[in-house]
């Protein structure tokens, strides 16, 4: 009877334990979570329907999306003569997807655990350090888990529809990424040691950061240049389809055998299926992935509390102040018109913060190298005119897409810099100075790539010289004006509290306003290019530059107005 | 003979509408209200029947020579004179419904004249309409009724008319006409040209938008083989094919419309939008019903029941009867409808642009597609909510049903042989979309459900209407936020307009008062020293209360002036309105001279600024950030380096001053701070709290700062809450307790009345004796505690 008692006592008192734990834990996740997601939406019912009806919308677009791409690759039979999802070229998709996702998360992890601004605030809350610990670690994987719904569960339940599996098959992949998301933030919490002491090395030597960097470019470059070696000069799908069929099948093969981590932690997501109706979630092969991954599980978590922890901690309790270096030989002061001085300012604090330049860069370096690749491709190809049309088409296409995507940076760069930024009120000079030297440098890079991507496409669609120009134009008016719209956006709403807790903001409004303008201009953009063409090649860029020209016109005036009515006003 | 029993019949309705109207409205103008709209309804009555019994002869021009008359300026005038006819009717119809002065005076204006042309030319509009005047047949009839009432009570509105009173207003516009018109006859005839245009320009200047409703009105009205008959049909040229040039340019119309309506109706008062949006809906309604006679209601193949037909009837009933329900199933399902029929529009591509049934489409699309936003934009009904929503989803379910069963009726009547034709209301019977849509949709559409009910066979496409019906819905849900962006979008842009326009009217007014000076000049070059304050007052967005209550304050130069106050009482609002960080809500700021809201570049030229939380850009080294702030001050290279050594020396910065300002501890960047600030030499000095953080060094520093720059004749305003520093070093002080500067005196005043700083400031801040109160509070604690 005694033992039955005691048992009962160690068991009401584990759960006591429990109950207090959750307690203290809970507005210490919540907290966090309010910050890195957007809950404002719960104050009204009104907003709280939109939300599930977008999300669900959004949910539904995606996985549609994917079952139309599936159904299209089935039907082309571009991977197997059987009409069905060729499993190894799903296992490329998901492999790519799941890598994208552990990077990211690994990022995610490494920025929240290390580099938040708010862990010296959690530290000062009357908790154990290894509660804030843990509820870092749980932010994490809550945090991941939802952006794992959003973009990979679409990817297992499109392949279901096309492959036209049970029900059960659904409900499995929704238990298959928990665990996925377990197995991401266990191995990533573990690697987000050497990442975060990898990240303090460079951030302190500063040329080894711009070896590294110099150096991967060079890679992507060399990586970039010899596969475009590889295209053959002539490629004509019909004539060769036995040979490139049967290559792709190799690559597949191949692919597959390199890859069989993937493979197999794939085939315990996904499941066994025999026919459409009979599915089996584990069997002998499955039962020993998920042991295994039950074990990395475990083990990185314990891992991550005895390391991370004590890491995370003494960064937490880093002092703010950085390390000072005497400076005996002084420069000289230099002068230099107002406008030129604030864009040579914000091109030092830009130079001097390496993600931001980084990221802008890359996108610059790799448009006209995509360009170039996708012009190689199509340029071996015997095509008709429709599909030279679709060829400049997909060129404008990829080139406004990628450097307007650039200017998201500049839809959160205003609210980055705080007050700072607020104090340009105090300065005697038009509002428009200061804020426009801001874009300057930004400008001027993708300028420059829009430029080397126009000469790309015109070599190869053998535009003359006063069509290259007028294309070029365009696009620089649209990538301008689109420039003018995200600084515009940040500026009139600007977002300084989300970057006060955390330093960083997951979702910043204004960055995803900046993207889906980004994503409609460059779309109607090339679709306008496109619907002229099909009427008219030799006319399409002058109605191009013109109708460019009234919209670069019009966002000027529009930016300029604004901003100076918003600073007289606020 | 015949024509004479038309003309009798014409003159005793107008006899009679007359003599009623003048005789029995005579005594109450109440009485002759519902006279009028009594008249408004016969003629109403009579137009509907005239026009619904045939189709007009004249409908059939496909070009001026092919008209019923024999010349081409004949048919023209017939033309003209049958489509102003309509306008008319309508004016007339409408006019005792709406209480519009300039309507009013533009119906007499127009349907007078036009009433006594049709008399006039009775033989000739019953050629045009019906083609036959030897004959008395019934639509003739009508005609000759309608025209009888609308002459009758044309001629009565006119008399009743009350011109005493217009002359009277417009007395002194006839006077300036008179002395314009003396002006010119005394000028040879060119300037007599010139002051008649621009007599005519500075009206139309003056009307224009009045002009422009006057033309959409007119227009609005226009029959839809007007453009046919006059240019001829242009068979070979102008072909409606999809997506090009010429359909385009009808999309792009179907668009600006919208604009060109709302942007002239904006302003106008609610009963005069309504009736021009009356106006248009039912104008167009007429031109539409060109396709749509008695006889087409009698035959169920051609009900009005395709989605943007239906709004043709719906647009003109929400708006009599503001049937609020109603609107919103047009707002949410016609436009989208409107809109998809549009770029893909169902007419041949054979089709003329200019042919009658082509015209009249567009009418009918382009009504569907943006009368329901203009009714929104134009304040006739509010912006729909979710429950609005719901209800005109339900309206659109019973709407669909009904087409639904109507569709399967008919066709399966049709397929048995019963009815001579069958129906596709809203394209969900045929395959008409899903052709478009692709196999998809075809193969959804193959699944069908057939019920036999007495012989006849009812086909439905359960899963194909079900999509077709859903994917509707999820596209009104979706174009409402489409809808509720432009309408944001539109309204952003108004206030933006109406703010700049403010703004320019501000600098316009700046401009009278420099009175011809330069505007980088001082307003008040006496004030050239001088920091004032005017009935400053402040509000802040969303809050009731003024965090600053009409503030006086006049500092001089040579001052160190401290400025006091407990938390929140507003120090820090006055001080960052001064520089230029938030605008003022009443009163006036001087600097140095210059007006801070109208000369803001030139007065923040005068200050220099330290915050009370520095905010630098802190990747950038001292150096930088200093020579980046003298270039906006457009400091000389000379006397940059001449302050910066000095002040670089001063505040101990020499080892640090080209490091990144990351690495600069509290202290240093307030230092920074204070060097951006006196930079350019300011004449104002401005510090918010700038001591915090300093090590006692750099207080002193500082302190030695503004006494020397108080010295050199600048003066330094600043605000603090440690009372020694003030005590010591400020010549004036200033308390502002809850917004209201409560107390303006000289350091030596206070010391002369006895008291030190801090007991004065504790006395103004919580009242009288409050330091002695609290001593006794002390004292009788004390005692206590010894008992």
């Amino acid at each position: 009877m005694e033992k039955v008692a005691e048992k009962q006592n160690f068991i009401k008192k584990f759960f006591k334990t429990i109950l207090k734990w959750f307690a203290v834990i809970r507005p210490l996740v919540l907290m966090q979570l309010k910050d890195k997601i957007d809950f404002s939406f719960l104050k009204s019912k009104k907003n709280t329907i939109f939300k599930i009806v977008f999300s669900l919308l959004l949910f539904v677009a995606i996985t549609a999306a994917v079952y139309l791409v599936f159904k299209l690759i089935v039907g082309l039979g571009l991977f197997s003569f059987v009409s069905t999802v060729n499993f190894r070229m799903y296992l490329i998709v998901m492999t790519l997807l799941m890598l994208l996702s552990f990077i990211s998360c690994l990022t995610n992890v490494t920025k929240t655990l290390y580099f938040a601004k708010d862990n010296p605030v959690l530290l000062t809350f009357p908790v154990k350090n290894s509660t804030t610990f843990t509820s870092k670690m749980i932010v994490c994987l809550i945090y991941e888990f939802i952006k794992n719904i959003t973009y990979i569960l679409p990817f297992f339940w499109g392949y279901g529809l096309v492959m036209k599996l049970s029900f059960t098959f659904f409900l499995w992949t929704i238990l298959s990424l928990i665990l996925f998301t377990l197995l991401c933030v266990s191995i990533s919490g573990f690697l987000s040691i050497p990442t975060m002491a990898i990240v303090i090395v460079l951030k302190k030597v500063k040329w080894l950061e711009v070896i590294v960097v110099a150096g991967v470019l060079g890679a992507l470059i060399y990586g970039v240049i010899f596969a475009i070696g590889m295209i053959p000069e002539d490629i004509n799908l019909i004539r060769d389809w036995g040979r490139i069929y049967w290559s792709i099948q190799d690559f597949l093969a191949d692919f597959a055998s390199k890859t069989f981590i993937f493979n197999m932690l794939l085939q315990l997501f996904t499941g066994m299926f025999y026919g459409s109706n009979n599915f089996k979630p584990f069997n002998h092969d499955n039962l020993f992935t998920f042991l295994s991954c039950a074990l990395i599980i475990i083990g990185c978590f314990v891992l991550v509390y005895l390391l991370s922890s004590k890491l995370f901690l003494r960064m937490a309790s880093n002092p703010f102040e950085y390390k000072k270096k005497d400076i005996k030989k002084f420069k000289k002061n230099r002068r230099y018109f107002p406008f030129l001085s604030a864009s040579q300012k914000s091109a030092l604090v830009s130079l001097r913060s390496a993600n931001v330049i980084y990221s802008v860069l890359a996108v610059a370096i790799i448009t006209p190298i995509a360009i170039f690749l996708q012009n190689k491709i199509i340029g071996a190809m015997d095509t008709r005119i429709l599909g030279n049309f679709l060829g400049i088409t997909f060129n404008i296409l990829i080139v406004l897409l990628m450097v307007l995507s650039s200017n998201v940076i500049i839809a959160s760069t205003f609210s980055k810099e705080g007050n700072a930024g607020y104090l340009n009120k105090v300065n005697p000079v038009p509002y428009r100075v200061p804020l426009s030297g801001k874009v300057m440098l930004n400008a001027l890079i993708c300028v420059g790539s829009i430029i080397a991507s126009t000469v790309v496409i015109s070599t190869f669609a053998k535009f003359d010289a006063l069509q290259s120009i007028l294309l070029g134009f365009s696009m620089i008016f649209i990538y301008v004006a689109h420039l003018l719209w995200s600084a515009e956006i940040d500026i009139m709403n600007p977002q300084n509290r989300l970057y006060q807790t955390s330093g960083d903001a997951q979702k910043n409004p204004n960055e995803t306003k900046s993207t889906i303008i980004a994503f409609i201009m460059s779309i109607l953009f090339a679709f306008v290019a496109f619907f002229l063409m099909s009427e008219n090649i030799k006319v399409v860029f002058v109605k191009l530059f013109f109708v460019t020209l009234i919209i670069l016109v019009v966002r000027i005036y529009l930016y300029l107005t604004r901003i100076r009515l918003y600073y007289k006003e606020k | 003979m015949t024509l004479g029993i038309y003309y009798g019949i014409s003159l005793i309705f107008a006899v009679l509408v007359f003599l009623l109207g003048f005789f029995i409205g005579k005594k109450q103008s109440k009485i002759l209200n519902v006279l009028c709209k009594g008249f408004s309804l016969v003629l109403a009555l009579f137009f509907a029947m005239r026009y619904m019994l045939g189709d007009d002869l004249i409908s059939e021009t496909f070009a001026l020579a092919d008209g019923p008359f024999e010349t081409n300026i004949q048919n023209f005038f017939g033309i003209i004179l049958v489509w102003f006819t309509y306008v008319s009717n309508l004016l007339l119809i409408l006019y005792p419904f709406f209480d519009v002065k300039k309507l009013k005076i533009f119906t007499k204006v127009f349907a007078f004249p036009i009433t006594i042309l049709n008399i006039c030319f009775l033989g000739f509009h019953f050629t045009a309409i019906t083609g036959n005047i030897s004959s008395v047949i019934i639509r003739n009839m009508f005609f000759a009724m309608e025209m009888g009432v609308a002459l009758g009570y044309a001629i009565l509105i006119v008399v009743k008319t009350d011109f005493k009173n217009i002359f009277k207003k417009h007395e002194k516009i006839s006077q300036d006409k008179n002395e314009i018109l003396k002006k010119y006859q005394k000028n040879n005839f060119w300037n007599k040209v010139a002051n008649v245009l621009s007599i005519v320009w500075k009206f139309c200047k003056k009307h224009w938008f009045d002009l422009f409703a006057v033309l959409v009105i007119i227009f609005s009205v226009m029959p839809s083989y007007t453009i046919q008959a006059i240019f001829g049909h242009a068979e070979q040229i102008y072909k409606a094919k999809d997506f090009e040039i010429s359909h385009r340019i009808i999309l792009y119309i179907g668009f600006i419309l919208p604009f060109i309506v709302h942007y002239t109706l904006r302003k106008k008062e609610y009963s005069e939008k309504k009736f021009y949006l009356m106006f248009i809906c039912l104008g167009t309604l007429i031109t539409y019903s060109f396709t749509k006679k008695l006889d087409a209601f009698l035959d169920p193949t051609s009900w009005p029941l395709h989605l943007c037909n239906t709004a043709m009837y719906i647009m003109p009933i929400v708006l009599i009867f503001n049937m609020k329900r109603f609107f919103y199933f047009t707002y949410f399902i016609n436009v989208i409808g409107a809109f998809f029929a549009m770029i893909m529009p169902n007419y041949g591509a054979k089709e003329n642009i200019f042919s009658g049934s082509l015209v009249n489409f567009y009418i009918n699309h382009y009504i569907a597609f943006f009368m329901p936003l203009l009714f929104v934009s134009l304040g006739m009904f509010q912006k729909p909510r979710f429950k609005q929503f719901v209800y005109s989803m339900l309206g659109f379910l019973a709407y669909f049903v009904l087409v639904l069963v109507v569709n399967a009726v008919f066709t399966g009547m049709f397929e048995a042989g019963i009815a001579s034709q069958s129906t596709d209301y809203f394209f969900i019977n045929s395959d008409f979309i899903a052709d478009k849509l692709g196999r998809w949709a075809t193969d959804t559409r193959n699944i069908k459900a057939i019920i036999e009910v007495n012989g006849i066979k009812l086909t439905f496409y359960p899963l194909y209407q079900t999509l077709f019906f859903f994917v509707y819905v999820a596209l009104g849900f979706g174009i409402w936020f489409v809808y509720e962006y432009c309408y944001t979008m539109f309204a952003n842009l108004n206030d933006m307009f109406e703010r700049n326009r403010k703004v320019k009217l501000d600098e316009l007014a700046l401009l009278s008062k420099m009175n011809g000076r330069s505007l980088n000049e001082p307003m008040n070059p006496e004030n050239d020293y001088k920091l004032i304050l005017r009935d400053f007052t402040k509000r802040y967005s969303g809050s009731e209360v003024l965090a600053v209550d009409h503030a006086n304050l006049e500092v001089n130069g040579g001052e160190v002036f401290g400025f006091l106050g407990p938390n929140g009482a507003g120090k820090s609002t006055i001080i960052k309105t001064v520089v230029g960080i938030q605008p003022l809500t009443e009163g006036e700021v001087e600097v140095c001279g210059y007006d801070i809201n109208t000369q803001p570049i030139e007065a923040k030229r005068c200050i220099g600024f330290v915050p009370d939380h520095y905010a630098l850009y802190e990747k950038l080294t001292g150096r930088e950030y200093i020579n980046y702030i003298a270039d906006l001050y457009n400091v000389s290279l000379e006397d940059r380096n001449q302050r910066i050594d000095k002040y670089v020396k001063r505040f101990e910065l020499e080892g640090a001053f080209d490091n990144q300002m990351k690495t600069y501890s509290h202290g240093m960047k307030q230092k920074i701070a204070i060097m951006a600030a006196l930079v350019h030499d300011p004449k104002v000095w401005i510090l918010d709290e700038p001591l915090t953080g300093l090590d006692p060094n750099s207080i002193y520093q500082v302190k030695e700062c503004m006494k020397e720059r108080a010295k050199e004749g600048n003066i330094v305003f600043f605000s603090s809450h440690i009372i020694d520093v003030v005590e010591k070093i400020c010549n004036r002080i200033a308390i502002i307790k809850k917004g209201h500067i409560i107390c303006t005196k000289t350091v030596k005043e206070i010391e002369e009345s006895g008291t030190s700083l801090e007991d004065f400031y504790m006395d103004i801040i919580n009242g009288p004796d409050y330091i002695k109160n609290l001593e006794e509070e002390q004292k009788e604690e004390q005692n206590k505690e010894e008992k």
